[in-house]
């Protein structure tokens, strides 16, 4: 994470302060640095407020026994989606929270689950696991039955088509949220597999003298 | 609307069912609840230094009016020209991309082609950077492997498949 950030950063300011050198916008964007700095503190202060809502609310219910009875329902599912995380149990509570809420349309109430699950899941791992880069890709691609954000902003604008959007916008989340699933389950596999051959790889070099030198004119080619 | 009244009752639903559970369950659940709340907070202030790299890099974005060739670059490749400005604001700002979508709702109206799309894309796809930001900043990974990759690959499938969708079923 540290390094795509910093991949990302260092990308965005320098390609940024080199165009607006051109282009004459470079008086803007101190002020500007400024100002994200303070939306990031409110964005913080405000994430304050709802993640220690729903973590209350989480705790609360899984003290009952609440989720409990929902992760066993969904366990079908869940048992396939997060394979490593549903066999020891890490964070697949949150996980079915965090889904749930997105489908009842509360979406603040989603980040702080997910990243409660997400969280559980690594288990301290600075790798990412398969299971949290599933759930991630899947929030990333929202699927929410009700945009209330948006609604309001067409009702605002005077637009003619409201609740007749809707199935148009299940339809495409439904597509995101497949077609994540799948994207996922294919980059994991490509992963495994490359894992599994150079396990195999280090494996013949110990066994066959041959082997390795042929390998290596296989690796330097492909 | 029926919808839009389950939508609004959902929350303040969850919030009164921890309260029924209180006050029926001999379990010490006030206590897990202000425990609870106490990890969200840590946690959410914790997102704090995150937060503000990300946000100051956004602004830097923002200001410098670096979108508009990486729009007009899109719309090179086939996008609406009213749809590109959007489509690069939706994976980096949330508020930013609610700002372009007002642009397209005021300038060629909501229900236009544009309008509609970019409708459909805003309720179906997440901020995607601050997603990916703060899950794991907050998990502490450093190695996120191909989670950019995937979750950019199935943005452009849902913004796709939206602009395809809108045109064949409105």
């Amino acid at each position: 994470m540290i390094q795509l950030l910093k991949t990302a950063f260092a990308l965005i300011c320098v390609t940024s302060f080199i165009y607006s050198f051109f282009v004459g916008t470079t008086a803007e964007l101190g002020g500007a640095l400024l100002d994200g700095a303070g939306r990031a503190l409110e964005v913080t202060l405000s994430l304050v407020g709802v993640m220690s809502l729903w973590s209350g609310v989480m705790e609360t219910l899984r003290e009952a026994g609440a989720i409990e009875g929902l992760c066993r329902l969904t366990r079908p599912l869940t048992s396939k989606l997060f394979p490593t995380a549903s066999a020891k149990h890490q964070g697949i509570d949150a996980a079915v929270a965090c889904i749930s809420a997105n489908l009842l349309g509360i979406g603040n109430a989603a980040t702080p689950l997910g990243i409660a699950a997400v969280r559980e899941m690594q288990d301290g791992d600075e790798v990412a696991r398969d299971d949290s880069i599933m759930l991630t890709v899947m929030n990333t691609a929202s699927l929410s039955l009700i945009p209330t954000t948006l609604l309001a902003l067409r009702r605002a604008s005077g637009a003619e088509l409201l609740f007749e959007l809707l199935p148009v916008i299940w339809l495409a989340s439904g597509i995101g949220m497949v077609s994540s699933i799948i994207v996922v389950r294919i980059f994991a596999y490509c992963a495994r597999r490359k894992r599994r051959e150079s396990d195999r790889r280090i494996r013949m070099r110990g066994g066959v003298l041959d082997e390795p030198r042929r390998n290596q004119k296989q690796d330097e080619s492909g | 609307m029926l919808i839009e009244k389950i939508a609004a009752a959902a929350i303040p639903a969850v919030i009164a069912l921890c309260g029924v559970l209180m006050l029926v369950s001999k379990k010490p659940l006030f206590d897990a609840f202000v425990g609870g709340a106490k990890s969200g907070m840590q946690t959410a202030f914790g997102l704090f230094p995150t937060l503000c790299v990300l946000f100051c890099a956004v602004s830097m974005f923002q200001s410098s009016g670096l979108a508009e060739p990486i729009a007009g670059l899109l719309s090179k490749l086939g996008v609406p020209d009213e749809l590109a400005p959007f489509l690069v604001m939706r994976p980096i700002s949330g508020s930013g991309s609610i700002a372009m979508l007002s642009d397209i709702f005021k300038s060629s109206g909501p229900d236009s082609a544009s309008g509609l799309a970019a409708s459909v894309i805003m309720a179906s796809s997440d901020t995607m950077f601050y997603v990916v930001s703060v899950y794991y900043s907050s998990a502490g990974i450093k190695k996120p492997r191909y989670t950019m990759a995937a979750a950019f690959i199935v943005m452009m499938i849902t913004t796709i498949s939206a602009i395809i969708l809108t045109k064949i079923l409105l």
